[in-house]
């Protein structure tokens, strides 16, 4: 009987999936996923602006023009898998990884560059990115749905206990000081309070600025700390502190490293993809746990020589980790890191609330999400392969370029939130603000998902708050509570984990 | 266990966190709150959020990790604040001159900043700007503020 309606749940989710494309392959979303794969790549690969930045920047524009909430969803998933591979190709070809989930990549990417391997590497790059990428959206659509049924019966206590849980995940893989990654929080949370109460009405912390009433926007927090603050950031640092750029050749591999690298793919796509539905751990610990799973599976190998799996293991599970980890963030409501936190305020702002409830009341964003992921990764390696030297020409953009219009896109962005020159001078605060904290090593993810998720945790507790008649016996009650406790005293153990995981992947 | 003067850097910033915090919790005591807070008011939550950071300001205070940044030159700072100026120059200029010009403006400071010559600058800003506008105010109907001066 449970075998029987398993099968069933599969058939149906694949009869979503099915309906899913019927949404995807309108031209308006065929469109948009293509533009969010070419911007995406475009920004991967380019230092300064992430894919938080760019959905931040973008999405005062998708907003004025008023386009619906699922192509929204798959431009900026366009852009956020997009991204990942834009980051191999400055990884391989410069040494610099153009986020922290591309780092693995240069270990054997940028050495294979060194050996006038470069070509392969990138091709390495797409079909591994390719092969975690698709094969990852088969497990969303295997598990979403059995996450949302038990995430059904989370009542306020639960969804409080589990944004805690998302906040001590987040923290603790931010394998920095953990009391910094809290104190981080706890700031954006003082951000999120900022303005008119939800509950009472009440007007907080405005001072009498009505520009503040509304509260402030996460758009203009997250260009801030992230856009603006890189922007000071490479103030500072010198044109010619880069690696030379290696020349790019013959991108054909050959049948022997294909069937060599299949096993890796797959491998880490699987472990990716579980990462990747951890909050807070995301593609860089899933690419490390990938690389240094592959290096101790294969032996003898040439990892960190330039070993062409060396490439496809963080490429595969990257691409995995990010398909991964919209479940927490569509399912739960509650993302896994800075990009997927973006996200969600955007969704909120368009009036869908991210939960259990989405595959029931709008289907057709989640199907039609996990589609568009099919085709973006189809455009993507139709796409990059031939374009890769175009890319390549594009990471030659003199910094005097890239910098204003990065510049010029923070101040529009924050201006057209509400029209109001205020936004841009917040902007502006936040943004020195993130960059003291970011020499102090203070990290900057915990302090967004407090930020997006500060109205709805406040909300949460208060309404348990009421149902217990005060008592704080509710969050420790019910089994789902004491199992998100579990979690999130055993994520407070993952540094070490991980960090002996690093040892074993850089040496 | 740090060595001493190791931990000063993290003892600056978790002093001026406790500082804030304060100051933040000492806000929320500040606002009229209505007949009806529920169990837990506008203000406890708050207090709440001040108080665990005032706690781990006082925690990363009297254990400071051994972190230190990287040493900065003043010629950096020197490109730092010029363009902090410009942008709130531009938050001044820009209801009265309006994008165009206001922005310009900026982009060929931050060009200079960049390592541009005044000559690639100003290029790089009229275009950069025009097509800005051209997109936003031109094919998206978004307003980026024309001025009272043009309007």
């Amino acid at each position: 009987m449970a075998c029987g309606s398993a099968e069933g749940g599969r058939i149906d989710s694949f009869q979503h999936l099915l309906e899913g494309f019927v949404v995807a392959l309108t031209l308006q979303n065929i469109l948009f996923v293509l533009l969010g794969a070419f911007l995406g790549t475009t920004i991967g690969m380019l230092p300064g602006i992430g894919p938080v930045n760019a959905i931040a920047v973008l999405f005062p524009i998708v907003y004025t023009l008023e386009v619906p909430p699922a192509t929204v969803l798959i431009l900026f998933a366009g852009i956020y898998y997009g991204s990942q591979y834009g980051n191999s190709i400055s990884s391989i070809l410069l040494n610099v990884p153009g986020t922290s989930a591309a780092a693995v990549t240069t270990l054997d990417g940028y050495a294979m560059a060194r050996q006038g391997l470069g070509g392969k590497a990138l091709a390495m790059s797409a079909v591994a990115s390719f092969g975690g990428g698709t094969l990852s959206i088969f497990f969303l659509a295997l598990f979403a749905p059995i996450l949302a049924d038990l995430a059904i019966s989370f009542g306020p206590a639960e969804y409080t206990v589990l944004m805690v849980f998302a906040f001590i995940a987040l923290s603790s893989f931010s394998l920095g000081s953990l009391i910094k990654a809290i104190l981080s929080a706890f700031l954006g949370l003082a951000i999120a309070a900022i303005g008119i109460d939800s509950t009472t009405g009440v007007s907080r912390l405005t001072f009498g600025m009505l520009e503040l009433y509304d509260g402030i926007d996460f758009i203009v927090v997250v260009i801030g700390f992230f856009a603006v603050s890189e922007l000071l950031f490479m103030l500072g640092e010198r044109e010619d502190q880069q690696a030379p750029m290696q020349p790019l050749t013959s991108l054909l591999l050959s049948l022997k490293e294909i069937r060599d690298s299949i096993a890796t793919i797959l491998r880490s796509c699987v472990s990716g993809f579980l990462v990747g539905v951890l909050p807070g751990a995301g593609g860089t610990i899933a690419s490390f746990i990938a690389y240094a799973t592959e290096k101790k599976l294969l032996q003898p190998n040439r990892f960190g020589e330039g070993d062409v799996r060396g490439v496809a293991a963080p490429e595969s599970a990257n691409n995995s980790a990010s398909v991964g980890s919209f479940i927490p963030l569509l399912i739960l409501g509650v993302p896994g890191s800075e990009t997927t936190a973006v996200m969600l305020g955007g969704l909120i702002s368009f009036g869908v609330t991210p939960g259990p409830l989405l595959l029931e009341n709008s289907p057709e964003i989640f199907w039609g999400l996990a589609a568009s992921m099919f085709i973006g990764n189809f455009f993507l390696i139709v796409l990059n392969l031939p374009l890769v030297g175009l890319f390549a020409r594009i990471l030659q953009t003199p910094r005097w370029v890239l910098m204003p219009l990065i510049t010029m896109l923070c101040i529009v962005g924050a201006y057209t939130i509400n029209g109001s020159e205020f936004d841009v001078l917040l902007v502006l605060i936040f943004g020195v603000i993130g960059y003291l904290m970011r020499r102090a090593d203070f990290p900057l993810a915990p302090l967004i998902l407090g930020v997006v998720l500060g109205d709805l945790i406040e909300t949460n507790f208060r309404r348990a708050m009421i149902y217990s008649d005060g008592s704080v016996a509710i969050f420790f009650e019910s089994a789902i509570c004491l199992t998100l406790w579990v979690m999130a005293f055993l994520s407070l153990l993952a540094p070490v984990l991980i960090r002996k995981i690093k040892g074993v992947a850089q040496g | 266990m740090t060595t001493p003067g190791t931990g000063t850097y993290d003892r600056r910033y978790a002093l001026v966190a406790l500082i804030f915090a304060l100051a933040y919790g000492f806000g929320g005591s500040q606002f009229e709150v209505g007949f009806y807070n529920g169990i837990i008011g506008p203000h406890h939550w708050i207090y709440g959020v001040a108080g665990v950071l005032a706690l781990m300001s006082v925690w990363l205070l009297l254990q400071p990790t051994a972190f230190v940044p990287e040493e900065e030159s003043w010629e950096a700072w020197r490109k730092r604040i010029p363009l902090c100026l410009a942008i709130i120059l531009y938050t001044q200029g820009l209801p009265y001159v309006g994008f165009l010009i206001t922005m310009t403006a900026l982009m060929v400071l931050v060009s200079m900043l960049f390592g541009a010559n005044w000559k690639q600058a100003t290029v790089c800003a009229v275009v950069l700007s025009g097509l800005c506008l051209l997109l936003f105010d031109g094919l998206l109907g978004i307003s980026l503020g024309r001025g009272l001066w043009f309007r």
